[in-house]
């Protein structure tokens, strides 16, 4: 007990920029306090209490010593990655001519660096760190080896998905699906589009109020909700595939809606909207319906729905940050629509360094 | 109570102590323990620290059980800050006793 106890007093002040003469010295007068401890009678315990713990014993004291600052382990291996990852790049580029996609090594800089840091802290975001580049990587290999882009940018939605899954939320299974259901919806939607059936393949998205309302803890609620959409949806392909009135059966998603409005779950709130904020809401769901029934366009024009947020963001946002703020919404827009239309998903995903470049030209310092 | 404040009053007490006679680590800690409602840890690293202001110097001195006992004794710097202690404490206290309670408030 009393070696042990000594023995973390050592071990502590080992932190502290003090000589080993001192830190023997201080230690011998905790033995010899330890000892008249005992004498008196006190228990291991009693003598650890009145003299202090270790930890509690090196903090007073360390206020005459300043702290050592030692490298953790794994520092050094963080330190050098950027010289190894060098090193690799060009033995990977002159002897085996593979300077493309050798250069991806750099990406192991950034990943071993957060595996060191988080990993001796065992953050359980690990993951949801590491995912970008798990994404950026995945995208980037299948792609130029087997030239499959599109849909594999899809992959980049394994940042909110790991993020929701390894988030540690103790709720319901059913909430965390609820949480998961938009990026299954529009992973699923991505690649039935590739099959060309972006129509009916949008009905996807009704995955996320169909789980959402079972979150609810009103049974009759859920079961009514989810015969509406089964109902429409049934409708729905009935007039598409019956009668080819794919354009009015639309109307049938009214009975969920209508419902919701009648049970007052859905509030249509516009308050908060200025005029132009309503008449770009409405002009932008006229327009994705007309040019989608008209032209086909469902699988590039939904693109629109950006204007909404993007046209807030000029209204809102101070005038210094617009540029910054919308700069994802723009860099999307190009990645999909140089990939969508020229297919050239191999370099549109450069779009996105668009963020981090204008963010450092139009940001303060 | 403050804590630097509280450790203000320790290291005056400590001082006054190993003035009145030498006395030993344990001893120190013990005896203000006693009188004082102080967290025992914070008396040796003061104690040290006083050492390596020059206020007391150490000596050992052997004993029936384990290692020697590290005395603590006052020197020629200590007494003098001994006697710079009293004096603003005896000024401090004066000054509280007056706000307290007036010229001759006693405690």
């Amino acid at each position: 007990m009393k070696s042990d106890y000594l023995n973390a007093i050592k071990q502590l002040l080992n932190n502290y920029r003090i000589n080993s003469v001192e830190k023997d010295d201080i230690v011998n007068d905790y033995d010899r306090m330890y000892d008249d401890g005992l004498a008196k009678g006190m228990s291991d315990e009693d003598v650890v209490a009145f003299l202090g713990t270790p930890e509690k014993v090196v903090i007073d004291l360390s206020e005459n010593y300043r702290e050592v600052k030692k490298p953790k382990n794994g520092e050094k291996l963080i330190a050098i990655m950027p010289f190894v990852s060098l090193i690799v790049f060009f033995v990977l580029g002159y002897y085996f001519s593979l300077w493309h996609p050798g250069w991806m090594v750099f990406l192991s800089i950034p990943v071993v660096a957060i595996i060191v840091e988080m990993g001796q802290k065992k953050d359980r975001n690990i993951l949801t760190a590491l995912s970008p580049f798990i994404s950026v990587l995945t995208y980037l290999l299948i792609g130029f080896i087997a030239g499959i882009w599109h849909p594999t940018w899809l992959v980049f939605l394994l940042t909110p998905i790991v993020a929701i899954v390894t988030s540690g939320y103790q709720g319901k299974p059913i909430e965390t699906l609820t949480a998961l259901s938009p990026f299954v919806a529009v992973i699923v939607f991505f690649i039935l589009g590739q099959y060309n059936y972006w129509h009916p393949g949008w009905l996807v998205f009704f995955i996320i109020p169909m789980l959402g309302i079972l979150n609810s803890k009103t049974i009759w609620k859920i079961l009514v909700y989810e015969l509406a959409f089964l109902i429409a949806i049934g409708l729905y392909f009935f007039l598409g595939y019956m009668y080819g009135e794919w354009g009015f059966g639309l109307l049938v998603f009214l009975i969920p809606f209508v419902l919701g409005l009648a049970l007052n779950d859905i509030n249509l709130v516009f308050d908060g909207m200025t005029v132009g904020e309503k008449i770009v809401l409405l002009a932008t769901i006229a327009i994705y319906l007309i040019l989608g029934f008209l032209f086909n366009s469902w699988g590039y024009m939904w693109l629109i729905f950006f204007l909404i947020p993007v046209y807030s963001i000029f209204l809102h946002s101070p005038k210094s940050g617009i540029i910054i703020a919308i700069s994802p919404f723009v860099s999307f827009a190009i990645f999909y629509y140089l990939g969508y239309f020229l297919d050239l998903w191999n370099i549109s995903w450069m779009a996105f360094l668009l963020i981090p470049i204008t963010a450092i030209i139009v940001g303060k310092k | 109570m403050n804590t630097q404040f509280k450790k203000g009053i320790i290291e005056m007490c400590v001082i006054h102590m190993i003035n009145d006679k030498d006395m030993y680590g344990f001893e120190v800690i013990d005896s203000l323990s006693k009188e004082i409602d102080v967290n025992e840890n914070t008396i040796y690293p003061i104690l040290r620290r006083l050492t390596d202001q020059g206020y007391f110097e150490t000596y050992s001195e052997a004993t029936n059980v384990g290692a020697p006992r590290k005395y603590y004794r006052i020197t020629a710097k200590g007494s003098v800050k001994k006697v710079e202690y009293q004096k603003e404490w005896d000024k401090f206290l004066k000054g509280v006793y007056r706000i307290l309670g007036g010229e001759n408030h006693e405690v």
